[in-house]
């Protein structure tokens, strides 16, 4: 991790990562010599790294299904199996982490079901409570405002 | 085997040992506009799980979002193909938007608004199968003479009418899939088969002690008959009836909307009442057009309801 903590996980969970497995595929043929090979991962603090070391674990017990667009529910519960719903249910940066984590690492199950929560989170939100959310300040001028309240409209008899 | 994740590079020295401490997740992100701070693609990965509405209120919180949500790729693709998907008719000028955000929209307000149907949209191409195939069943008002000859009234699904841009109206029969992808399997289907429409649908009556009627036994049930006198009637059933469409905008008995709101059709060489065109109420962008005597839908209409007059009658 970027704190330098090590963990140690066993290949095929590692190898959910396609970052992690790019590299180790690509030099196959020293495999044998190293029971223990390093995978230095300077972008992803300890605590992602235990979540997404969490996630690739339970994995390999039970993967997730699939995520079925368009969505049926707006419920995480309904989407995906319990572990999986109860897994991002975490504070909003730590799953914008675990967002670029899955990206830098390219595990695309978890990319998969942290976009999912993080569109949860904003789903049903107006532009104001979005706003909010991610502490934007307001950079539209009140003609775009308008603009897009009226393309807003469109949507009221749908 | 297993690998070891740790740190060879370090890229923040100085933060991170202070840091660690504080158990800070991730990335070290600015606290302010934390979701900008992740690549595009990344952005358009949350926000195709987005519904329209809120796809559009997140365009609204800033500049870049709202670059970013106008783009195909942000999920109007998808919204798109959703929406479109359980639609009759989607307007083909909405659809041929390069913006799906656009076509999105406008296909939208289309349907809200336009009442009136282009000809592509009323015809079927033989050559293409693609069309519109049309259902039609009698109203009640027609009488029993007719409505005893309508297989809706037996429960059984709708006579299928196409219409042809040379003018004619054929009665369908084959397989009503519609076309709307290149499917392969489909074209593989026995071609459809159009004939003149073996009833007519005003004017001269039915006939047929001695056949059948066509498309009830083609359903496997025996047709009521309708006997008409002792005259030589009955060879009226196998002769197709002539019948054309036209367009109106100025009916006599109703107020002109535009061209592609009425239509006109001329059964074996007389006009019967016009039939006025709008948007389906259902809601899924079809059309249906109506008379005092019949009903057209622009997709399968539903099932006759078991409570209504006609069911009890018999």
């Amino acid at each position: 991790s970027k704190e330098g903590d090590a963990y140690e996980v066993p290949m095929a969970v590692a190898k959910m990562s396609v970052l992690v497995a790019d590299t180790f595929d690509a030099d196959e043929d020293d495999d044998e010599a190293e029971p223990v090979k390093d995978f230095p991962l300077p972008n992803v603090t300890s605590g992602v790294l235990e979540k997404v070391i969490e996630f690739c674990k339970h994995f390999q017990e039970e993967p997730m299904t699939t995520i079925q667009t368009p969505l049926k529910s707006s419920k995480l519960e309904d989407l995906v199996q319990q572990w999986y719903a109860d897994f991002v249910k975490v504070p909003k940066t730590l799953l914008f982490d675990l967002v670029a984590a899955a990206n830098y690492m390219d595990i695309k199950p978890l990319l998969d079901l942290t976009c999912l929560a993080v569109s949860i989170l904003i789903k049903g939100k107006s532009a104001a409570e979005l706003r909010s959310m991610f502490n934007l300040s307001d950079e539209l001028s009140h003609e775009e405002e308008a603009q897009m309240a009226q393309g807003n409209q469109q949507f009221a008899d749908r | 085997m297993s690998i070891r994740a740790t740190k060879r590079v370090k890229l923040h020295d100085n933060k991170n040992v202070s840091d660690r401490k504080q158990k800070s997740f991730g990335l070290d992100l600015p606290q302010s506009n934390i979701l900008a701070s992740l690549p595009e693609d990344l952005v358009c990965r949350v926000t195709n799980f987005l519904d329209a509405r809120t796809l559009v209120a997140f365009g609204a919180t800033c500049r870049s979002f709202h670059d970013l949500s106008q783009k195909n790729a942000a999920g109007w693709d998808n919204l798109c193909e959703v929406l479109w998907r359980s639609k009759v008719h989607v307007c083909a000028a909405a659809r041929a938007h390069p913006s799906r955000k656009e076509s999105y929209l406008r296909s939208i307000r289309d349907a809200q608004t336009r009442q009136s149907i282009t000809i592509d949209e009323l015809c079927y191409d033989i050559e293409t199968r693609r069309g519109t195939i049309w259902s039609f069943r009698f109203k009640e008002s027609a009488g029993d003479e007719w409505t005893n000859l309508d297989p809706w009234y037996y429960g059984q699904p709708c006579r299928k009418m196409v219409f042809l841009k040379d003018g004619t109206v054929q009665e369908f029969s084959g397989n009503t899939n519609r076309d709307n992808s290149n499917d392969s399997h489909d074209r593989m289907s026995a071609a459809p088969q159009l004939a003149p429409p073996l009833f007519d649908f005003g004017f001269e009556r039915l006939a047929a002690d001695n056949h059948p009627v066509p498309f009830l036994a083609a359903h496997g049930r025996e047709g009521p008959r309708v006997r008409v006198g002792n005259d030589a009637v009955e060879n009226l059933i196998d002769r197709p009836v002539n019948m054309t469409w036209r367009f109106l905008s100025r009916p006599m008995d109703l107020p002109p909307r535009p061209n592609g709101s009425y239509l006109r059709f001329n059964v074996g060489g007389r006009d019967v009442p016009t039939y006025v065109i709008r948007r389906s109420p259902t809601g899924n962008w079809g059309f249906v057009m109506e008379s005092c005597w019949g009903l057209y839908g622009s997709f399968e209409l539903p099932p006759q309801r078991i409570s209504s007059a006609h069911q009890q009658r018999s």
